[in-house]
């Protein structure tokens, strides 16, 4: 220690090299500072951005109230018509989608299954209106449905995500969606349009949690039985065999 | 390696790895389209759950990171302040950073099974500062104060 403060290393030697190491430490700084900006600039001309979607409210749509901006599944003549309000970001129309809504789909909203299942997007949330737009994007490339799925499926990855669209575009990627077309109608968002007439049609039925059901036009009540795979088939198998009776009567 | 080359190399490797982390920052924001990663799977760790730690995203600790080791860099290659405040700090945060990287190098490996190759150079880059700022020099240099005085008969 006490060599290091002799006499001869505050030598004007000593600061010279001292100066010109400072100097060449802060040149160096200098080149490693244009050249990390200017990577970060070509880099930024070398691909295209993904915007994401700023949060948004009901207020920033414009498009009335319609029946038309469900997405359907199944026959349209179906004896029974099942129509679902949901949103992406809400845990029970996620847990409602995996343990009944996908396999009650299968098993009877097949083409020529006894009943069509329409689903309406209802964002609850500011933020549920990217997933919205998202399933909207599936839907455009004929994929609404694996999308619809797999957005629920894989919520942990994109909820809380500052950039959400990122993680759509992987998702879309996996079910073999056009990537390009896809990431336009992301920017495109005229998909919202559709999202808002969904989320108005709702409202104008008294919608307001979700999810929420309606069966041949009467809301299915908000009770756990309903939303199990067994009480929602026997709902079902109820309504066909009024609807059956009183077309024989 | 006297105290100023070391937090001179320091400030070097931290401001490399800050522009890393600007660019990875940009990409989880969504102002790049496409991560410039060779032949790593830089996109799924990039976009996996695990790219937000605690609400923020990790490219934006990572900045946020790098910038006070640079700053703290250059303070203590520039001023004998390694035992004063801004030593301590730079080693509290050499060390919480390598830990975080060793977190994320595992993550990577047992749970995402896909590598990030910035990431990996990141993490190159935490080791290098750790070594350089070398907090176990600091606890060789100021033993505790309930052992000064202390004498064996």
């Amino acid at each position: 220690m006490a060599k290091n403060r002799s006499p001869k290393n505050r030598s004007g030697k000593g600061k010279q090299a001292g100066s010109s190491g400072g100097r060449n430490f802060y040149l160096l700084l200098g080149g490693l500072a244009v050249a990390g900006t200017a990577a970060l600039l070509m880099a930024r001309d070398s691909g295209g951005d993904i915007s994401p979607l700023e949060p948004l409210s009901l207020a920033e749509t414009s498009a009335p109230a319609s029946a038309s901006a469900g997405v359907a599944i199944g026959p349209s003549d179906a004896l029974v018509t099942i129509i679902e309000f949901a949103d992406f970001q809400c845990p029970h129309c996620r847990n409602f989608n995996a343990v009944t809504g996908k396999a009650i789909r299968r098993d009877y909203a097949g083409p020529t299954g006894p009943i069509q299942w329409i689903n309406y997007d209802f964002p609850l949330q500011q933020t549920s209106w990217a997933p919205a737009l998202a399933a909207k994007c599936g839907e455009r490339q004929g994929k609404y449905w694996q999308m619809h799925d797999l957005l629920y499926a894989m919520s942990d990855d994109w909820i809380g995500k500052s950039n959400p669209n990122r993680t759509f575009i992987n998702l879309a990627e996996t079910i073999g969606l056009d990537e390009d077309a896809f990431r336009a109608c992301l920017d495109d968002r005229s998909g919202l349009q559709d999202v808002g007439a969904a989320r108005r049609y709702g409202e104008s039925l008294g919608v307001n949690s979700t999810p929420s059901m309606f069966i041949n036009g009467r809301p299915i009540p908000a009770q756990r039985q309903y939303f199990t795979y067994a009480g929602l088939e026997k709902l079902i198998q109820e309504t066909i065999a009024a609807t059956t009776s009183t077309e024989s009567d | 390696m006297t105290s100023e080359t070391r937090y001179r190399g320091a400030a070097i490797l931290a401001l490399a790895g800050l522009f890393i982390s600007v660019y990875l920052l940009l990409y989880h924001l969504g102002y790049y389209g496409v991560l410039l990663c060779g032949t790593g799977s830089c996109d799924v760790v990039q976009s996996s759950r695990y790219a937000d730690f605690l609400g923020l995203p990790v490219p934006g600790l990572g900045a946020a990171w790098y910038l006070a080791m640079f700053i703290l860099g250059l303070m203590l290659a520039g001023n004998s302040l390694e035992t004063s405040w801004p030593g301590k700090l730079a080693a509290v945060f050499a060390t919480g950073g390598l830990a975080f990287s060793v977190y994320l190098t595992a993550l990577e490996l047992f749970v995402i099974h896909a590598i990030c190759r910035w990431c990996v150079v990141s993490a190159v880059l935490t080791i290098g500062i750790f070594l350089l700022v070398a907090p176990w020099r600091l606890l060789r240099r100021s033993p505790p104060e309930s052992l000064e005085g202390f004498s064996v008969e």
